[in-house]
């Protein structure tokens, strides 16, 4: 009876329609993907609709407050992006504030992650003073920043006075502004890349660092040969996070510098924030949106790749 | 089919629970307010606010609205950009989660485009109560809430116009008069500037890059006649009036401002005021009140207050106005008509002037109260209140939907002038491109 229903199935002329539908009917029925059911739809909620929705809105000229004047001009919000000088300054500021953002709060962080994994007294009262900045509000850590930085009456100045040298206009001017955010980028999230150092430096097997003492290795070398090779799927993941928080920078640049003087500390992530949220241009604020996130994804792909994360991480 | 008869079951109950909320939330919609709130009483509005002194009142007397109207507050009070964003947000979702929202007048154009707010005209002909107090506003700050057509869409809570704010004790002590005028401003910078010790600045106003800086360089061009769009809506950046305008403004910022002119936004160009670190500010009448609280000045003694003419015989200006409108998605639409009466009655400001909440009030016959005279009468300037209110002009405001953006790629250019990263000449031309790109659009 079987065969003959499987011979009938099979001479039909949808065929293959019918036998996709046999075989999402076991998917469904398998007990597995109900228990899977709830994450799918989580995704699909929260992962999926959401860019498939970017991706439609980047095609369209829409402006929130005119919402029946909605037009499909393909890629042509791209292409004005692409076209606008704006758009690539914003990018280069951007770059700046990531390579010397992620950089700095990685060399910092290193160096005190392994200072505190040297100390024995006091240890957790070190760790918690570290990690108060990032405890604070990037809204609160701004705002103070904003009023030390003041030239008039700002604390950085003052102090600067009284060692005897010169006064520094940070924020008003073009060359400085946007490097005053980027130290506050680094005040606020060198505490996260010390926890995250720090527990793998407390992972460490102590047998090759016995191997290298025997062979009389130097500190530079050991450090150089052993602890970053070792350290390295931890080193990974800290600059991967750091990357992705200064592409995502906001409210260090809009509170503190406005973005100017001009456009002059202007980044890719509060151009996007003042077309889509103060001009309301969804579909050139979504089409930014969606480069900005084609930046990120290839960067943490390539860094991933070029460093060779998870093979280290299973070698490990 | 037990799964399929269980759906149906499921779906029918949600049906039936979701049209008996709809039903309670809308039952006050054809209620009749007209001096007699009972029909509302137990109606809870949702209140969407600024932070500032306009919302210090509703927060301050809220249980006083709710017991004299058994109408209940859930009050939200969030800074401008917020309000404007979750504001826009629920009008174009149509979801009606805010019954009352407050207006600022340069997102108006945008309101009223976008249809987000219940016209008042019929609310003000049909159903007025005893607070009613729309006469006693002026019909310039009014026009600045209505359409083309004349609707009104918010009733005005605060107005404010362009004051110099300067320091009487180093007036006197350097023997400079008060300034009148344009040029006046800029002799007695000159003269301060020789005089006065290092760490105090003769100058001091807004030049950071952003739309919140927009009304101080454009609201001092107005008294020199030049404005950036003209009547017919052509850009007019580049005029001689607006060049003249503009050079003197980074004069006084760049040559007399703090080194960091560039940068100031309304709260550090105050705190270095209120630090005695500056001797004249150029900004809103609404700074004076606080620039003489002793609690958050150190000048609060020494501050005067004059009124800037320029070359063109206008007031230069600082226009700001907030309002207090209905969505025209809310659902209790009579209930929050008696609560915009009542914030902006008499009744409600004489009890604000009397507990020293603020003293700049849009309606005229407050000048008048015994209220007003009693908190205000060891302020020199008070009895120029009227007149600083009066001055209120808004016709060189560019009421456009874009002002936002407009604001800023016109200001960013006069920020680089003031840093001195470019001359007057090329920072108006770049301006007058930037503007022209924006109202193209």
């Amino acid at each position: 009876m079987s065969s003959q229903t499987d011979y009938q199935l099979t001479s039909l002329p949808n065929n293959k329609l019918v036998k996709k539908r046999r075989s999402f009917s076991r998917i469904v029925k398998n007990p597995a993907f109900l228990f899977l059911l709830p994450t799918i739809i989580v995704f699909v909620l929260l992962g999926v609709y959401p860019t498939v929705s970017a991706i439609w809105t980047s095609l369209l000229s829409y402006n929130l407050t005119e919402p029946s004047n909605v037009e499909f001009v393909f890629l042509q919000n791209y292409i004005s992006i692409f076209k606008e000088g704006r758009f690539w300054i914003a990018l280069w500021h951007s770059a700046q504030f990531v390579v010397t953002g992620v950089g700095l709060s990685f060399v910092i962080g290193l160096f005190i992650a392994m200072l505190l994994n040297k100390i024995t007294r006091f240890k957790t009262f070190y760790q918690v003073g570290f990690l108060i900045p990032m405890v604070i509000s990037p809204t609160v850590a701004a705002y103070n920043f904003k009023f030390m930085y003041n030239y008039n009456f700002g604390i950085f100045n003052s102090l600067l006075e009284k060692v005897g040298l010169e006064r520094i206009d940070f924020l008003g001017n073009s060359a400085t502004a946007l490097w005053a955010t980027v130290v506050i980028d680094i005040w606020q999230w060198t505490p996260l890349v010390i926890l995250i150092l720090l527990a793998g430096l407390e992972t460490l097997p102590k047998e090759p660092y016995e191997a290298a003492l025997i062979d009389g290795a130097s500190p530079l070398k050991t450090f150089f040969s052993i602890t970053i090779p070792l350290l390295k799927p931890f080193i990974i993941i800290a600059i991967l996070i750091r990357l992705m928080d200064s592409l995502k920078v906001y409210e260090y640049i809009q509170l503190v510098t406005a973005s100017g003087p001009g456009t002059s500390s202007e980044t890719l992530n509060t151009y996007l924030a003042t077309v889509g949220f103060n001009w309301f241009e969804m579909g050139s604020g979504s089409a930014l949106g969606l480069i900005a996130l084609n930046i990120t994804s290839l960067l943490s792909l390539f860094l991933v790749k070029k460093t060779n994360m998870f093979k280290a991480g299973e070698e490990h | 089919m037990k799964f399929k008869m269980t759906l149906i079951g499921l779906l029918a109950s949600m049906m039936v629970f979701t049209s008996a909320c709809s039903k309670d939330t809308g039952a006050d919609t054809n209620t009749t307010s007209s001096g007699n709130s009972n029909k509302l009483e137990g109606t809870t509005l949702n209140v969407l606010i600024k932070t500032g002194y306009e919302s210090e009142a509703i927060t301050a007397y809220e249980e006083d609205f709710e017991e004299e109207t058994g109408i209940e507050l859930e009050i939200e009070v969030v800074d401008e950009p917020t309000l404007r964003k979750k504001f826009v947000l629920d009008s174009t979702s149509k979801t009606g989660a805010y019954d009352v929202v407050a207006t600022q007048f340069w997102y108006m154009p945008e309101y009223i485009q976008g249809q987000f707010l219940e016209p008042l005209d019929t609310f003000i002909k049909d159903k007025p109560s005893e607070w009613l107090a729309a006469d006693d506003i002026s019909d310039g700050l009014k026009g600045t809430f209505k359409d083309a057509d004349g609707k009104l869409y918010s009733l005005p809570v605060s107005a404010s116009s362009g004051v110099l704010m300067y320091r009487k004790d180093l007036f006197e002590k350097y023997g400079i008069d008060v300034p009148k005028t344009t040029e006046d401003v800029l002799e007695a910078a000159k003269t301060l500037k020789e005089k006065l010790p290092t760490d105090t600045v003769p100058f001091v106003g807004r030049g950071e890059s952003s739309s919140g800086s927009f009304g101080s360089s454009a609201g001092w061009a107005w008294a020199y006649g030049a404005s950036v769009l003209d009547k017919e809506g052509n850009v007019t950046v580049t005029s001689p009036e607006m060049k003249q305008a503009i050079s003197d403004w980074v004069t006084l910022m760049k040559d007399y401002g703090p080194t960091d002119a560039s940068a100031m936004g309304w709260d550090t160009m105050s705190e270095m005021f209120r630090q005695g670190k500056a001797a004249m500010n150029f900004d809103m009448s609404g700074f004076p009140s606080v620039y003489t609280d002793p609690s958050v000045s150190s000048v609060a003694d020494n501050v005067g207050v004059a009124i800037i003419s320029g070359p063109a015989n206008e007031t230069a200006q600082w226009v700001y106005a907030e309002g207090l409108g209905i969505s025209k998605y809310s659902k209790n639409k009579d209930a929050a008509w008696q609560f915009l009466q009542w914030r902006t009655s008499l009744d409600v400001a004489k009890q604000e002037a009397a507990d020293g909440l603020r003293i700049d009030f849009p309606l005229d016959s407050i000048y008048e109260t015994d209220e007003f005279k009693d908190a205000t009468e060891s302020l020199d300037f008070a009895g120029e209140l009227p007149k600083i209110m009066s001055s209120f002009n808004s016709a060189y405001w560019p009421n456009v939907v874009e002002f936002d953006k407009l604001g800023q790629e016109f200001q960013k250019e006069i920020s680089l002038a003031i840093e001195g990263k470019q001359d007057v000449d090329k920072a108006l031309s770049n301006a007058q491109a930037n503007v022209e790109a924006v109202v193209k659009k």
